[in-house]
């Protein structure tokens, strides 16, 4: 037989030729199909999400009226700690009500959402990012809460903000938690390079004049800012600073000029070593402790103060937040939903679901659980009393609001679907320009040409 | 290699016994195959079919899909920077990964083939990193590794070299990852290993009596006769090397970045899927991946006849 030959130790064995063939057609099959697994994960979502359509979750409600919602939302375990203590709390109150929670990471929970939401398995009660919002508001996957007005209560909160949470016409999310953009400042640090910490009602030139003497003080090392320019809220800011916007309408409402005449202010400062180089502005993630600050590399970085408590735990230096350096005394702030509630439009208890949502933004108890973590208490009386006892950074985050509370313009629409790719595009188009690969013009070229392609709407 | 077994038995007369008593027992062996078989349709073939039809359509998750013929193929390849910016990373990635990583796996093969004390427990150690395989938590220590205060830049400026944050350097990113695909160099090489053990003794001595030195027998012997494992190790590593995700998506932190120079293939299908809910679109990538890694298979089984040699074929 040709299928084995004598080696050199007598032994019979099969030959290699006839071997490697089989073996290499079965791999080859078998990687074949891993490359259809790519296709079918894929399938495997949508799948599962047209297949099971009953709609709504939880049990329908038994015979002696016990309920059982569902609540799902986004964070960390820290988060989720204050969470439970909140719905806790609620459950006593309403001992027939049974809350079933589930939390991700950001990352993951948008994912799951839409794959549950169009499984027709929505949870009843949900958080909602902003950047999301418009998407999920037009596709019918929100109840409108206006018909939920006897155990919804929004009189307690500021009218403009509520509306934050409309869509054409209709109340249909809820903002969870107040915030506002700023600049965050390690003090430690400057005493340090004995640079004068800067102080508010600042412009950009002083912000420029300021973060340069960081760099050259420090030697070099350390910069004054880390790169906003990849960040878009900051553009947004940037925007309103400046008399613009960044959408009207649910269309694109900036132009190529605003992009470059943003980009050609930051990459001065990031080419003066004011502001961070290329490989440092790549690492701001979202995510405090893995940024400039945190690491030593910058003295300020632009962010939301509902994350500054982040900050100071990823330091053990003093810091402070600034409201943002203004053009002609406008600093675009606004006082921006940090994420929304909303009740799924399948759900089977809509009125317990708005119920609890009544209670997550109104109450004293939940107030008090919760705390700052997903910014300022909705409630505007409760966050009152609230501003009244805080110490610590919950303290310094109050100072601020209290601050800057008359400058702050409207909050504006909700961004058009499709906000959360440009988000990204800011950052990846940067980060090119920056690093030298392509040149401020053709990089808002480029971004335009992702603006026209991702808001459709 | 269970193929060889398999092979031999069928190949022998022993055999036909065998599959008389497979026909008399009709359809029981189907039936214990159901299972199998519904798991099959339910969880590969039929979400594969689905994903070929919502590849046709404007599919987002959220609203039921509308059918939108080809426009997907079309704007992939018409109004979509971003889709052949991640073709060009793929096939840089499969380029030079590919190539370099068999060339290393040979030559440590090569070097691990002599007897010497304590060599199993060197191939043990040069297969490690391979069983660690595309995990994420390699894929995370490499991230430190490079990033701009990781022990390679520590390791660089011991000798003097000015070093920087390759992670998070455009120019550097895929560089790193591709250093990564190569240092996970151990399925080839114990292939590559087993090829030369089977390299018969008695070619070489014939080949030395001829008059062959070291180089004109690795030439004429040992290249020829391992040719069959070269080809399949390419052919491996090629159809892996574009379906390549964990590594650039745990590096990059799914972004793909810095500026899109990690976007490969797989992850950017990820991002439109997953991040931007155009699931339709996403369909219509995985499909054309799956048309394209068909057809360079096709092309590289066509190009085997011509270099792979196959000792039974041949004459001695």
């Amino acid at each position: 037989m040709s299928g084995s030959i004598i080696d050199r130790r007598g032994r019979r064995r099969p030959r290699l030729g006839v071997t490697a063939v089989l073996a290499t057609a079965a791999r080859t099959t078998a990687v074949l199909a891993t490359a259809a697994r790519t296709t079918a994960v894929l399938a495997t979502v949508a799948l599962a999400a047209t297949a099971c359509s009953s709609g709504g979750s939880g049990d329908s409600g038994g015979s002696n009226g016990k309920v059982t919602l569902s609540f799902s939302w986004w964070g960390d375990d820290t988060r989720a700690k204050v969470t439970q203590d909140a719905l806790n709390l609620f459950s006593q109150q309403h001992p027939n009500i049974t809350i079933k929670t589930q939390y991700a990471p950001f990352a993951q929970y948008g994912t799951k959402l839409a794959t549950q939401v169009s499984g027709g398995d929505a949870p009843d009660l949900f958080q909602v990012d902003r950047s999301y919002q418009a998407q999920y508001s037009s596709e019918g996957v929100l109840a409108d809460l206006g018909r939920y007005g006897s155990v919804l209560t929004l009189s307690g909160l500021d009218p403009n903000f509520v509306a934050s949470g409309k869509y054409d016409g209709k109340q249909l999310a809820v903002p969870f938690g107040q915030t506002t953009q700023v600049i965050v400042v390690d003090t430690t640090k400057l005493q340090q390079l004995r640079v004068p910490a800067p102080q508010p009602g600042w412009t950009w030139p002083d912000l420029q004049a300021w973060a340069q003497q960081v760099h050259d003080k420090s030697g070099g090392k350390v910069a004054g800012l880390a790169d906003p320019g990849g960040t878009w809220a900051a553009f947004e800011s940037w925007q309103y600073q400046h008399g613009k916007k960044l959408y009207q309408d649910g269309k694109v409402a900036f132009t190529r000029a605003d992009l470059e005449s943003f980009w050609n202010f930051t990459q001065g400062l990031a080419k003066s070593g004011a502001a961070t180089k290329a490989t440092v502005t790549a690492t701001i993630d979202g995510v405090p402790a893995d940024e400039p600050v945190a690491k030593g590399a910058a003295v300020a970085e632009w962010d939301y103060d509902s994350v500054f408590a982040s900050y100071v735990g990823a330091t053990k230096d003093q810091l402070e937040i600034l409201a943002l350096p203004g053009v002609d005394g406008q600093t675009g702030m606004y006082p921006k939903p940090s994420m929304l509630l909303a009740v799924s439009s399948r759900s089977k208890h809509p009125t317990e679901a708005a119920e609890l949502l009544s209670f997550l933004v109104n109450d004293a108890g939940a107030a008090n659980a919760l705390g700052n973590g997903r910014g300022l208490f909705p409630n505007t009386q409760v966050r009152a009393s609230l501003a009244g006892t805080a110490t610590g950074a919950t303290k310094q985050v109050y100072d601020l609001e209290a601050s800057v509370e008359s400058s702050l313009i409207p909050t504006p629409q909700a961004p058009p679907k499709g906000d959360s790719d440009l988000l990204a595009a800011m950052t990846r188009i940067y980060q090119g320009v920056t690093a030298g690969q392509q040149s401020v013009s053709a990089g808002a070229a480029a971004f335009m040409q992702q603006a026209a392609s991702s808001i459709t709407s | 290699m269970m193929a060889t077994t398999a092979l031999s038995r069928a190949s022998t007369p022993n055999a036909s016994p065998l599959s008389r008593q497979a026909r008399r027992a009709g359809a029981a062996p189907y039936l214990f195959l159901v299972p199998w078989f519904l798991g099959l349709a339910v969880f590969t073939v039929g979400p594969l079919l689905y994903s070929l039809y919502l590849s046709f359509t404007d599919d987002n998750l959220l609203q039921s899909p509308t059918w939108i013929g080809l426009a997907n193929y079309r704007r992939m390849f018409t109004d979509d920077p971003r889709y052949l910016h991640s073709v060009r990373i793929t096939l840089l990635y499969v380029l030079v990964s590919v190539p370099l990583k068999l060339v290393i796996a040979f030559v440590v093969a090569q070097a691990l083939n002599r007897p010497r004390r304590g060599i199993g427990l060197y191939r043990s150690l040069f297969y490690l990193p391979s069983l660690l395989g595309a995990s994420v938590a390699v894929a995370l220590v490499w991230r430190s590794m490079f990033s701009q205060t990781g022990s390679v830049d520590g390791a660089l400026h011991a000798v003097g070299v000015h070093g920087q944050d390759w992670i998070n350097n455009p120019r550097w990113a895929l560089g790193t990852i591709i250093v990564l695909a190569c240092w996970q160099f151990g399925a080839p090489m114990v292939i590559f290993l087993a090829g030369l053990k089977q390299v018969p003794a008695e070619l070489h001595d014939a080949a030395s009596a001829d008059g062959a030195g070291r180089w004109a027998r690795w030439w004429h012997v040992t290249l020829p006769m391992l040719s069959p494992l070269i080809f399949f190790n390419v052919l491996l590593e090629t159809v892996n090397a574009f379906q390549a995700f964990t590594p650039a998506f745990v590096v990059s932190q799914g972004t793909g970045g810095p500026a899109d120079s990690t976007l490969f293939y797989t992850l950017y299908l990820y991002q439109q899927g997953f991040s931007s809910f155009r699931f339709g679109y996403a369909s219509a990538m995985a499909w054309v991946l799956l048309a394209v890694v068909g057809i360079v298979t096709a092309i590289l089984f066509w190009a085997s006849r011509f270099v792979v040699f196959y000792a039974d074929e041949g004459e001695f």
